[in-house]
């Protein structure tokens, strides 16, 4: 497995593909950035005291700037690495005849699938991590901010996250270049699904809790309805990895944040209770961010592990024969 | 005087080995046996189950009925163990383009885990004449380069027996002599066993030493062509001997041809 992930890895960095890709990502990545940093810049300028400790730099990441922040650039457009780099793995070896050629060689079949999404998955890790540098080194350079150790922290986790968000969509593209013998075909299966969970699902979501859940005075809803709302959303966003990834990376990303679901148990609380809250609330830790964020992302490894066994189901019940 | 025994080892055995893809039957009930050391000629026309008989040899597909032997192994029980000794060159094997001839064979090297690499790399360029087109990319091969190059893939992994899929097709006049030079000198330079998959009869008789005929999936004839001209009475020639077996479909292979 070794020699395949070592020649789907310089397949990888020695394309035109992977070049345009990058720059892509980068593009957009540092746009997201500076733009999110000229706010802060302003807010800084203005004397923004209020902004916290161990979490000014990571605004960066999250705050909106006159863009999208880098988390939502990450769950939209992000997939679009993994499916770039995993649409044509199993169909262009088998169009060219070179798929026969190495199933003859003393391999399994599951080792090249597992191979190629190795490759695929350093691939993502390396480009992942020279963006996450220079948009560090954006930040420094560019606004004066000096990250924390625990913003360092919460940026590798984010950054562990990515990767495996990223790798669920280059398991998908896999199985789609597997499932479909033309690589036209396969891309455009691949762009489907990436729509329907990116954006399909998430509508369908909200449109659905709003059928199941209606409000009875939209203008003022009661606690109770909200919550509703909310769950039956959030059981849509759990088949939607974008929806995810988004609520994970947030929530690791932003000391202050608790979850869309502890957000909305506090706003149903008593004033009692809240109050005995208050007394703990606070800048979460890194560890306490992480255990709020380990749901969504089980979640996303499972994705990635039926993608997976679903790639290898299909794979070793088709024939090998090119024609 | 004691006569010595005469040991032929079988290398391959296939016991009734049949395929079907739902109602369609491939390759239906084939009986073989390829011997140690031989050319072994395995004709048909297009769609006649060659191809898939040599993937089921390989485990590379299941048989659904019956078993082969491969080197004395089940190639569905011992995959790895099958083609780590059996080299296979497809019927239009591709070439990672943007990787050189020396590339390429390295990457079948690192997959079959071989030693000394860079000499085996050198030999086998060698032995099939692309030495001084090591460092060229492979997009930018003709077709006979990269049938050559495609039986030094076969070759760096020192196999004991080869199955080559119409290994001549496409080529032109030049390349088919190179590549039917070549896969002569096999047996007696590298020791192999080699089963010539092809349609182009008058090719396979020229380096065969026994050829198997299959006609949709089924075995009509098999055995040295001279045998097998006396039994259809004509002449030794490979044309006949095919016609005579396909006109003679009913008469399917009997005793004479085993």
């Amino acid at each position: 497995m070794k020699a395949i992930i070592r020649k789907e890895l310089a397949d990888h960095f020695g394309s035109t593909r992977f070049m345009l890709l990058m720059s892509l990502v980068f593009m957009i990545s540092f746009l997201g950035v500076f733009l999110a940093g000229q706010g802060i810049r302003e807010v800084l300028a203005g004397g923004g005291g209020y902004l916290l400790r161990d979490r000014t730099f990571l605004l960066l990441f999250t705050a909106p700037g006159a863009f999208m922040p880098l988390t939502a650039i990450m769950a939209l457009f992000g997939p679009l690495v993994g499916l770039i780099l995993g649409f044509d793995a199993i169909n262009r070896e088998r169009n060219q005849g070179t798929l026969s050629k190495i199933l003859a060689q003393p391999v399994y079949r599951d080792e090249v699938i597992l191979g190629k999404y190795l490759a695929g998955l350093i691939t993502i890790g390396v480009l992942l991590t020279a963006l996450f540098l220079i948009l560090t080194g954006l930040g420094m350079t560019g606004v004066g901010l000096v990250p924390t150790i625990g913003e360092l922290a919460r940026l590798a986790i984010f950054w562990l996250m990515s990767v495996v968000y990223l790798g669920f969509w280059l398991g998908l593209a896999i199985l789609a270049s597997i499932a479909f013998r033309s690589v036209a075909t396969s891309a455009l299966a691949a762009a489907v699904v990436w729509i329907l969970l990116g954006f399909f699902v998430p509508v369908l979501g909200q449109t659905a809790a709003a059928a199941l859940t209606p409000l009875e005075d939209p203008a003022r809803p009661r606690a109770e309805e909200l919550a509703a709302y909310d769950h039956v959303s959030r059981l849509f966003s759990l088949a939607s990895p974008p929806a995810l990834f988004g609520e994970a990376a947030v929530i690791m990303l932003d000391p202050t944040h608790r979850g869309s679901e502890q957000a909305l148990r506090l706003s149903t609380m008593s004033r009692l209770d809240r109050l005995l809250l208050n007394r703990f609330q606070g800048v979460l830790s890194v560890a306490q961010s992480l255990i709020l964020a380990i749901p969504d992302l089980l979640v996303l490894i499972a994705f990635s592990l039926a993608t997976f066994l679903g790639s290898y189901l299909v794979f070793v019940k088709q024939e090998v024969r090119s024609a | 005087m004691k006569r010595e025994k005469v040991v032929v080892e079988k290398i391959v055995e296939t016991f009734g080995l049949t395929k079907r893809y739902g109602r369609q039957t491939v390759v239906d009930r084939l009986d073989l046996t390829v011997s140690q050391g031989e050319i072994f000629g395995f004709l048909g026309p297009n769609g006649a189950g060659k191809t898939t008989t040599l993937l089921m040899l390989l485990g590379l597909t299941e048989p659904t009925s019956g078993y082969a032997q491969v080197l004395g192994l089940d190639p569905r029980r011992w995959p790895l163990e099958v083609k780590s000794s059996v080299g296979y060159l497809a019927e239009n094997m591709g070439v990672y383009g943007d990787l050189t001839a020396y590339q390429s064979l390295a990457f079948i090297g690192d997959l079959n885990h071989i030693n000394g690499l860079s000499q085996a790399i050198y030999e086998a360029l060698d032995l099939v004449g692309l030495s001084e087109v090591a460092h060229k990319k492979t997009g930018q091969f003709s077709r006979g380069m990269r049938q050559r190059l495609g039986l030094a893939e076969v070759l760096i992994k020192n196999p004991k027996l080869v199955f080559l899929d119409e290994p001549t097709l496409g080529l032109d006049p030049d390349g088919i002599a190179t590549m039917l030079e070549l896969i002569e000198r096999l047996p007696a330079e590298k020791g192999l066993t080699v089963v010539l998959s092809s349609h182009l009869l008058h090719l396979v008789s020229r380096v065969a030493h026994r050829v198997a005929i299959l006609d949709r999936g089924r075995l009509m004839a098999v055995g040295p062509l001279e045998e097998l001209a006396a039994h259809a009475g004509v002449s030794a020639d490979l044309e006949q001997v095919y016609r005579y077996f396909f006109k003679n479909h009913s008469q399917v292979l009997s005793e004479a041809t085993r």
